[in-house]
C-alpha cells in the first residue's frame, strides 16, 4: 500500500517535528485532515514531504495526541471494532479501555491541554475522554474540594452564595 | 516513555501559574461538553463554585437536545422541603426557558417532580408540557410524584395538575408519552386528534375517566404500548379497534370493574390489582357474561395477572365465581406467564362448585409463580392442584417466586438439617401428571422451610427431563441464609424422576442462571 509510506510532519508550538502517517492523522483529526486537502494539490507534484504548523499545541502534549491517535486509529494495530469501546462497561474490557485508563490518569495540567488540543485538531473520541476524565474529577469531590483542586477563587459573596445554594436547594 | 512524558509534561507546563483556574477559563462548549458528563446533582453542585459556575450547568443541560430532570437525585433532593421543590421546578423552567433562547431542537423532556401544593407552581407544569409538545418533542414524560405524608405512606388525596383541554388538539410530533398525577378531566373526547402518532402512553395516578381512555386511544392510531397505573376514576376499560396494540397494563386500578379489549396484535398484557367483576352470570342463551374479554389475541407472547395485596380474603372466592378462570382463560395461551397464589387459591375454590371448567394451557413454556404466603394448607393444596388440572404439556421453565417475609404458620418453620420432607400432604387425589418438558426449576427466597421443601419434593417426583434446580436463598430477617450442604441434605433424600439433575444453591447477588419474561413485580413497592 502506498499510503503506508506516506507521512506528515507535525510542528508543534515549541518547534518539534512529529512524524506520523497521513492516512492515520487523517483518520483522527479533522483539522489536519483538513490541512492536507488544502495542501494536496501543491504536493502531487513535489516529493517532499508535508510539514503542518500545529501553534495551539506543545510538543509535550502533541506527543501524547500522537501516541493515542496511534494506537487508536491506526488500523494495523486496532483489535476489535474501535468504535464500539467507549460503549463497554467497565467489567467488559476493550483492548484499548485499559490504555484509555492509563492514557487519561495524569495530572490536570497535562489533561487540560488534552482537552484543548483534542478540540483544536478536532478528535472527537480523544475529546470526549478527555472531558469524561475533567467530569471525573469533579464528580467524586466536594465544592470546596474541587475549589482547591482546581484553584478556583469563590467570589460570591455571602448573600450571592446563599442564594445559589437555595437555588439548587435539591442538590446540596 | 512514561517517564519522559512526565517530564516534558512539566517543562510545557512552566508557562502556567501555579494554582491558576484554567478549568474556569475554559470557553463554555468545552465546559458543557465536560458538565454534560456528570450526573444531575453533582453538575448543579458545581453552581457553588464561583460566579462563572453560577448557571453553567444549567446551560450545559439547555444545549443537549434532551432535558432529563428523571435523576434519582433530583426527586430525592426535593423531598427535603417544599421549598427544595419550587427550586427545582424553578430550575426545570429556567433550563427550558435557556434551552428555548439557545433554539437546539428538543428531542426528548422528562421530569419527575414532587406534587406541587395548589396555587404554587401548578401552572409551570402545564407550561413545561405545551412547550415540550409545542417544540416538537418526540418524547415527554412528567411525573409528578405524591408527597409522603408525615406517617411515610404516599398522600393519595393531594391535588393533581389539571391539564387543559386543547393541549392535544394541535398535530405533534410526540411518540412517548408518559404523565404521572395529573387530571386528564378537562380534556374532552376527541381533543386528543393530535396524537394520531403516539407509539406509548402511560398515565399514572391521573384523574383519567373511562370515556376519556377509550376517546385517546381511538385517537392514537398508532398505539403500541398502553399502560394505565393506578388511575382511581377507572371503573371499565373499553379499548375497541387498537389495531396496533402490542403491550397493554393495567396496574393498581382499584375500581376497575370490565375489562373490554379488541387488540388483535396484542404481544404482551399485564394486570395487577382486584379481580374484575363479580360472579360471572348467564345470559339468557345459555352463554356466559363476563366482565373481561380481551377478544381474540392470536400474537400473545407473554401475560402477567396478579391480585397480591387485592382480593387476599379467602370468602371472596365463593362471592366471585368463575371471574378469575375466566379472566385467565383470556390469557393462558401465552408461552409465558406470571401467575399468583391468589389465582391458584381461586382456581382452586372453584373445584369446589366446577370441577368441570377446562383452562387451556398447552402453549405455555415458562410459568413464574408468585407466591404471597407460605404456610398455610390451602397455599399447598392449591399449588399441587393447579398442576393437576391443568396440563402443561411444553412447560419448560418454571420459577417459583416465595414471598419474602414469612409468616407465623408452622410449615413456614425452618425444616431441621437432615429432616426429610416429601410431598404427602400435598394430596393427589386420583389423577396424577408428569411434566415431561421440564427442564429448569428455580426457587426464589428459598429460606428452607418445611412449605418450601414439600413443594420441591412435589415438582421433583414429577420432572422427569429437569436439567436445572436452582434455589435462590435469603437469609430471614439479616441472618445468613441456610447452609448449602443443608440444602443438599434435603435434596438428595427426596424421590427424584430425574436424578441426574443439577442443583445450584447461591445467593441473588451470586445467581446467574435465566431469569423469567417478567421480573418486575408490581406487588412490590417500588421506591
Amino acid at each position: 500500500m502506498a499510503s503506508e509510506k506516506k507521512v506528515v510532519f507535525l510542528r508543534s508550538s515549541d518547534g518539534e517535528a512529529f512524524e506520523v502517517s497521513e492516512e492515520v492523522i487523517s483518520a483522527a483529526s479533522v483539522t489536519i485532515k483538513g490541512m492536507i486537502d488544502e495542501e494536496s494539490p501543491s504536493r502531487a507534484d513535489t516529493a517532499a514531504t508535508t510539514t503542518l504548523a500545529i501553534p495551539n499545541v506543545t510538543a509535550a502534549t502533541l506527543s501524547r495526541v500522537l501516541h493515542y491517535v496511534n494506537k487508536h486509529f491506526d488500523a494495523a494495530a486496532v483489535v476489535g471494532r474501535p468504535d464500539d469501546y467507549i460503549f463497554c462497561a467497565p467489567g467488559d474490557e476493550h483492548p484499548l479501555a485499559r490504555f484509555d485508563d492509563d492514557f487519561v490518569d495524569v495530572d490536570n495540567d497535562t489533561l487540560i491541554d488534552l482537552v484543548h488540543a483534542a478540540e483544536y485538531l478536532h478528535i472527537k473520541k480523544l475529546f470526549d475522554l478527555t472531558c469524561k476524565a475533567v467530569a471525573d474529577k469533579l464528580k467524586g469531590r466536594t465544592i470546596d474540594q474541587i475549589r482547591e483542586t482546581f484553584g478556583i477563587v469563590n467570589d460570591y459573596t455571602v448573600e450571592e452564595e446563599v442564594e445559589v445554594y437555595r437555588e439548587n436547594s435539591w442538590a446540596f | 516513555m512514561e517517564m519522559q512524558w512526565r517530564h516534558r509534561s512539566k517543562r510545557g507546563g512552566a508557562i502556567k501559574q501555579e494554582g491558576e483556574d484554567w478549568l474556569s477559563r475554559l470557553p463554555d462548549d468545552i465546559l458543557h461538553s465536560i458538565l454534560r458528563g456528570l450526573p444531575l446533582k453533582h453538575a448543579a453542585r458545581t453552581s457553588a463554585l464561583s460566579r462563572r459556575w453560577a448557571r453553567t450547568w444549567l446551560r450545559a443541560l439547555a444545549s443537549s437536545r434532551a432535558l432529563d430532570f428523571t435523576d434519582r437525585d433530583f426527586a430525592r433532593g426535593q423531598q427535603a422541603s417544599s421549598r427544595a421543590a419550587a427550586a427545582a421546578a424553578a430550575t426545570v423552567s429556567c433550563c427550558l426557558r435557556l434551552h428555548a433562547e439557545h433554539g437546539a431542537p428538543l428531542d426528548v423532556f422528562r421530569v419527575a417532580l414532587m406534587s406541587p401544593a395548589p396555587g404554587t407552581f401548578e401552572r409551570d407544569v402545564v407550561a413545561w408540557v405545551a412547550s415540550a409538545v409545542a417544540r416538537g418533542a418526540r418524547e415527554v414524560e412528567v411525573d409528578l410524584t405524591r408527597p409522603p405524608t408525615k406517617g411515610g405512606a404516599v398522600d393519595e388525596t393531594a391535588a393533581l395538575v389539571e391539564l387543559p383541554g386543547d393541549l392535544f388538539v394541535a398535530t405533534n410530533s410526540l411518540a412517548r408519552l408518559a404523565l404521572g398525577g395529573f387530571s386528564l378531566r378537562a380534556v374532552p373526547g376527541g381533543a386528543a386528534a393530535g396524537l394520531a402518532g403516539l407509539r406509548s402512553l402511560s398515565l399514572s395516578h391521573a384523574d383519567v375517566a373511562d370515556e376519556a381512555v377509550r376517546d385517546v386511544v381511538s385517537s392514537c392510531r398508532a398505539l403500541e404500548h398502553l399502560s394505565l397505573r393506578s388511575c382511581g376514576l377507572l371503573r371499565s376499560v373499553r379499548i375497541a379497534g387498537a389495531a396496533t396494540l402490542r403491550a397493554l397494563e393495567i396496574v393498581r386500578c382499584p375500581a376497575v370493574r370490565e375489562l373490554r379489549v379488541t387488540a388483535p396484535a396484542l404481544e404482551s398484557f399485564a394486570f395487577h390489582g382486584d379481580t374484575v367483576g363479580d360472579t360471572v352470570y348467564w345470559d339468557g342463551y345459555g352463554d356466559p357474561y363476563s366482565a373481561v374479554d380481551l377478544g381474540s389475541t392470536p400474537a400473545l407472547r407473554d401475560a402477567y395477572l396478579s391480585h397480591i395485596g387485592f382480593d387476599d380474603d379467602v370468602n371472596a372466592y365463593q362471592d366471585r365465581e368463575y371471574v378469575y378462570s375466566n379472566f385467565l382463560s383470556c390469557v393462558a395461551h401465552a408461552r409465558a406467564l406470571t401467575l399468583c397464589s391468589v389465582g391458584l387459591l381461586h382456581l382452586w375454590a372453584q373445584l369446589g362448585y366446577d370441577e368441570g371448567v377446562e383452562i387451556d394451557m398447552t402453549n405455555i413454556q415458562e410459568l413464574q409463580l408468585l407466591l404471597s404466603s407460605e404456610g398455610e394448607g390451602d397455599d399447598l393444596q392449591s399449588f399441587a392442584s393447579f398442576f393437576q388440572i391443568n396440563p402443561l404439556p411444553l412447560l419448560d421453565r418454571l420459577f417459583v417466586n416465595l414471598p419474602s417475609d414469612t409468616t407465623d404458620a408452622s410449615d413456614a418453620a425452618a425444616a431441621l438439617a437432615g429432616e426429610v420432607v416429601d410431598d404427602s400432604r400435598m394430596v393427589i387425589p386420583y389423577i396424577d401428571f408428569v411434566l415431561d418438558h421440564l427442564s429448569f426449576i428455580k426457587l426464589v427466597n428459598f429460606r428452607g422451610t418445611r412449605f418450601e421443601l414439600q413443594l420441591l419434593a412435589f415438582l421433583l417426583k414429577r420432572a422427569p427431563a429437569l436439567e436445572k434446580l436452582v434455589l435462590v436463598t435469603v437469609g430471614e430477617e439479616g441472618r445468613a441464609p441456610v447452609d448449602e450442604h443443608i440444602i443438599q441434605g434435603w435434596v438428595s433424600v427426596m424421590q427424584k424422576a430425574s436424578p441426574e439433575a443439577q442443583l445450584t444453591v447461591c445467593r441473588s447477588s451470586e445467581d446467574r442462571s435465566q431469569n423469567p419474561v417478567h421480573t418486575r413485580f408490581y406487588h412490590v413497592l417500588e421506591e
